[in-house]
Formats: C-alpha cells, sequence, structure tokens
C-alpha cells in the first residue's frame, strides 16, 4: 500500500468512525429519556456543599445556575402558552403557575448560597416565587436582606411580596425597615399609604412605578412597565365609559361610532387619535363595542396592554 | 572582556573575566525559560481565552437577562484562574523535568550557576510568563466590558484589576508548589500533588472552622497544624465580589501579597534544599 493509499485510507476510516459514533448516539438517544427532563430536575447538590467544593468558582457556578433557571422558566413559560394566543413573556412572570416550585426553590436556594450577592436573583424571585410558593418567596428575600444589609430596595421586594398577598401591616413594616436604611423619604410615604389604604390603585400604581425605577433586571423592568400600562388602561376604560353613560344619558342611545364622543373623551383628558378612537397607552385604538344591551370599551386585538 | 587594567594602566592577562553576578544569572535563566514557554506555544491560551469571552459578550446579552456584565467577571477572570492554573502547574512541573530528559542541566550546571539560582530562576520566568498571560487576559476583559456597559464600568474595572492581582499571587504561588513537587519527583506525581494542593488549598480555610467544632486538643492541634502548614487559596478568591464591582481591601491585597511571598520564599527555599541533595551522576 503506497503512502497516498494509506493516508486515504485513514481518512476514510476517520470519517466513518465519526459517522458511525453519531449515528449511534442518535440511536441511542432514541432509546432513552430527553435530555429536557434531566434539565428540569432539582439541583443534586446542598447549596453550601457546592459552595465548598466550586474551588473559588462560585460566582461562575451561580451564573450557570441563573442560566438554568430562566431557560428553565423560559422553557415552562412556551409549554403553557395556549395556541394562538400571543402571551407576552414578560407580562406571565407573575402567574407562572406551571413551574415545580421544588425546582425552582432549590434553583434559587442554590444561586443566592453560591452567590449571596447577586441581588437581581432576589428581585427577580419577588415577582416570579409568591405564584407558586409565596412562603418560600419571604423566606429567599428575608436571606437577602440578611446577606445584603446595605441594599434597601430588597425591603421593597419583601413589602410588594406582602403588599400581594394582602399583609398591608406586614408590607408597611418592610418599608419602614427599608427606610431606615436610606435617606429617600418615598419608602416612609409608601409604608403610610399602603397602611391606610392598602388597595388603593394609586399605591398599585406607586409600587410599580418604583419597581420599575429600581428594577436591575431587564425582564423585571418590563414586567412593571406592562402593569403599569395595565394600571393606566383600566383607569382610562373607567374614564371612557363615564363618557359613553353621559352620552346615553344625554341622547338616549350609544354612539353610532367614536367620532361622536371624539371632544368628550379629550376634554377628559384622554389621548385621542386624530381618527377619533382614544389611544390605549401602547397606542392602539380602544375598540368601541355595540351590542343590543348596550355599549362598552375594550382592548383593540393589536393592543400590547395586558388583558388581566 | 578577557582581559583587565589596574589603575596605573597596566594590562593583565593573568586574570580570569569576571562572572556574572548571581542576580544576571538567574535574570538570564528567567529571560531563557520566558522564551522557551512563548517557544513552547504556551500563550496560544490566550487564543482561546479571546474567543470564549467574544462568543459570550455577544451571546450572554440575550441569554442572561440583563447580567451580562457581571457573567463576564465571572467568566473572564475564572478562565484566567483555571488557564493560569494549568499554565502553572503543567509547565511549573516540567520546568526541572525537561532539563534532566534533555540533558541540558548538565551543561548549565557545568558553568557557573548554583542549584538554588536556577530553580529561582526557572520560577521568575514562569511567573512572568504569567504575568504577560493575566495582564494580556485582564485587558481583554476590560475591553468586553467597555463593549457591554459603556457607562459606569469604572468601579467595575477597578475591582476586576485588584482582584487579577490576587489571582496572580495565587498562580505564582501555584508556581512554586509544582517548582517543589518536581524538585524531587517525577513529573506524574509532581502534577498530581500540586492539583492536589490546589484543591486543598481552597478547603484549608474550613480546617479552622472545624477546629472549633472538637474539644480535644489533641485534634483541635492538628487541624490548626494543617491550616497553617497548607496554603490557604481561598485568601486569593475574590471573583465573585469583583463580578458585583466590589473591590477587595487594599489592606486585603498588601495582606495576600505578604502571604504570597512568605509562602513563595519558603517553598523555593524548600526547592531548593531538596534540589541541592539530588545526584544527577
Amino acid at each position: 500500500m503506497t503512502a497516498r493509499a494509506r493516508q486515504g485510507a485513514l481518512v476514510l476510516a476517520l470519517l466513518l468512525g465519526f459517522a458511525g459514533a453519531v449515528g449511534m448516539a442518535r440511536v441511542l438517544d432514541a432509546g432513552r429519556p430527553t435530555l429536557q427532563a434531566v434539565a428540569d430536575e432539582a439541583p443534586y447538590l446542598a447549596p453550601d456543599t457546592a459552595r465548598r467544593l466550586a474551588l473559588g468558582f462560585e460566582g461562575l457556578a451561580a451564573d450557570w445556575y441563573w442560566l438554568s433557571m430562566l431557560q428553565y422558566i423560559g422553557r415552562r413559560i412556551e409549554e403553557s402558552r395556549t395556541v394562538g394566543a400571543a402571551v407576552d413573556q414578560a407580562v406571565q412572570l407573575d402567574r407562572i403557575k406551571s413551574v415545580d416550585p421544588r425546582v425552582l426553590r432549590r434553583l434559587l436556594d442554590m444561586i443566592t448560597t453560591l452567590d449571596p450577592r447577586f441581588t437581581a436573583v432576589y428581585e427577580f424571585a419577588a415577582v416570579v416565587l409568591p405564584a407558586v410558593d409565596a412562603e418560600a418567596a419571604i423566606t429567599l428575600l428575608e436571606k437577602g436582606i440578611r446577606e445584603n444589609p446595605d441594599q434597601w430596595y430588597l425591603h421593597q421586594q419583601l413589602a410588594y411580596i406582602f403588599w400581594q398577598r394582602g399583609e398591608n401591616l406586614a408590607a408597611a413594616d418592610a418599608f419602614r425597615r427599608g427606610a431606615n436604611m436610606t435617606t429617600a423619604r418615598w419608602m416612609e410615604h409608601m409604608a403610610d399609604n399602603i397602611e391606610a389604604r392598602g388597595d388603593d390603585p394609586q399605591v398599585a400604581r406607586a409600587m410599580y412605578a418604583r419597581m420599575y425605577e429600581q428594577a436591575q433586571d431587564e425582564q423585571v423592568k418590563e414586567w412593571a412597565r406592562r402593569r403599569l400600562m395595565e394600571l393606566q388602561s383600566l383607569e382610562e376604560r373607567r374614564a371612557i365609559r363615564g363618557v359613553l353613560s353621559a352620552f346615553i344619558k344625554a341622547q338616549q342611545r350609544c354612539p353610532r361610532d367614536w367620532t361622536e364622543v371624539t371632544a368628550a373623551l379629550a376634554s377628559a383628558g384622554l389621548p385621542v387619535s386624530p381618527l377619533g378612537p382614544p389611544l390605549d397607552p401602547s397606542g392602539a385604538p380602544y375598540m368601541l363595542v355595540l351590542s343590543p344591551l348596550g355599549c362598552d370599551v375594550t382592548l383593540h386585538p393589536v393592543s400590547t396592554v395586558p388583558r388581566g | 572582556m578577557l582581559a583587565t587594567t589596574d589603575a596605573a594602566g597596566t594590562l593583565d592577562l593573568t586574570q580570569a573575566p569576571p562572572a556574572p553576578s548571581s542576580r544576571r544569572r538567574v535574570a538570564a535563566i528567567a529571560r531563557n525559560t520566558f522564551r522557551e514557554a512563548v517557544r513552547d506555544r504556551v500563550l496560544y491560551n490566550l487564543v482561546l481565552f479571546v474567543l470564549l469571552l467574544s462568543v459570550s459578550a455577544i451571546f450572554l446579552g440575550a441569554a442572561s437577562a440583563s447580567q451580562d456584565a457581571k457573567i463576564i467577571v465571572d467568566l473572564g477572570l475564572s478562565a484566567m484562574l483555571l488557564f493560569g492554573a494549568f499554565i502553572a502547574i503543567f509547565v511549573g512541573v516540567g520546568l526541572v523535568w525537561k532539563e534532566i530528559e534533555r540533558r541540558t542541566l548538565y551543561a548549565i550546571f557545568a558553568k557557573p550557576v548554583g542549584r538554588g539560582e536556577f530553580l529561582l530562576g526557572k520560577y521568575l520566568g514562569l511567573c512572568l510568563t504569567l504575568a504577560v498571560n493575566v495582564v494580556v487576559m485582564g485587558a481583554g476583559v476590560s475591553l468586553v466590558l467597555f463593549y457591554v456597559v459603556s457607562r459606569g464600568a469604572a468601579p467595575l474595572l477597578a475591582a476586576l484589576w485588584l482582584t487579577i492581582a490576587l489571582i496572580y499571587l495565587e498562580l505564582s504561588l501555584l508556581t512554586a508548589v509544582a517548582l517543589l513537587f518536581s524538585s524531587f519527583s517525577s513529573p506524574v506525581f509532581s502534577a498530581f500533588g500540586s492539583v492536589a494542593l490546589f484543591v486543598i488549598g481552597h478547603f484549608t480555610a474550613d480546617l479552622k472552622g472545624f477546629a472549633t467544632l472538637f474539644d480535644a486538643a489533641a485534634a483541635k492541634g492538628l487541624l490548626l497544624a494543617l491550616y497553617y502548614g497548607l496554603p490557604n487559596l481561598s485568601t486569593f478568591s475574590r471573583i465573585t465580589a469583583a463580578a458585583h464591582g466590589i473591590a477587595p481591601p487594599v489592606a486585603h491585597v498588601l495582606g495576600a501579597l505578604a502571604y504570597a511571598v512568605a509562602w513563595d520564599v519558603a517553598l523555593l527555599a524548600a526547592a531548593a534544599l531538596l534540589f541541592a541533595r539530588r545526584d544527577f551522576k
């Protein structure tokens, strides 16, 4: 065999061997559960053990689990989406029920044990975790406050969890603890407002506005922005219904289209399109719904305002 | 210079040329060690590092939910420590062995070079290689950070470079460990021992904690002896804090410098003692 033929045979053997290995891997993979099931499992190691074994690479290990957690949540959102319903991921952050609480708890505990100063994790957990395990969310935030005594805004995240649960006194207390650490007086005002009227839409608006301002995580920021949009749209629809009621009272009928009430809408301070319809916070026109029972306002299908 | 002249201007051809000073001999060996590392393509790891960082910078923005700067610092500094530890250990254990294997050691010792000078030169040469490595890697991480966070990168960069200094101290200590092992044993055993010490070095802080759990004086004494008898590498681990822009206090860096120098001196002295007893015949 010449040197050239030998070289050719070796290249052929290499290609055949590689092709055989890839083919066999596919055959073997077909006979066992997909890797996704493995990825959705909680970390095997206890967080403290993992921290000891990290050999100085704790931060990198925390980042790895953070990316795993984001992928896990993203996958669950994708799986829970109904066919044809274009639901925004950012809006759903606080409504994800399909995640396994045990997996999420373990992942969050692992990340914050490996890197206790990873404050974006506490912020993310304050929004996502209460939907599946509010007690775990409170425990995690308290751990974050213990580990980061100088980060006053973690108190705000804790207050948000309590407020969501309707525990206004506990929320006010969390705000006051945070207020002691910062010269900004708004936390003290928030505490007073929540204590006096926790269910007021203005309190909700102030809460989401502060979360939007303080958020480090872009997903949380976007989620807060959408919540503010939703609140604003609810107020606008209430105002539009007021204008419609006044029109019905005066004319004894519903308006045929928006142009009949454009002036009244504009004078009520609502943003109105030059073509007549009022505009929602996403810039889409509101729809006038006419039925035998009367008239109402609703969001346009193209609107990106959350639908509750 | 082959001959000298005295003050009277008399030419003395009988006097031998003066031997270079010990410092020059050590510097020459260090220079050669650095050149050899470059010839052996040790610095090629930088290409891999740059690739890793570039790909991370491009893809992490979308995948990490705004945590790209933190992850880049974590990834960059961890890769720096990992690549550096590989170089310190696997190049370090070959420093003496290669000279014996190629029989160049005999040619070196035929010249007026002491065994201690040889070891010190080798150590400093590898430290120089590692310094070039960490400085280039640090510059790479800094550039990627500028790309990711154009504004407000200054505190992150200050924390980054102070942490790089600590990583370098850890690598210099690991080099001394590898040199100590290679001064008396085979490369395989030396590599195994050095890797083991790298792992154990990150656990030694726990030994002090365990010591408080024992009432028996003997057990407590043994654990404390182990704690002080092994280098505590967690002293140099500040990567996780650096990723949050928290710089190690300057006092800590200076303390770590003193700690590393003390260990380096002790390890090199032990290596020189063992190497002096080694029979090359």
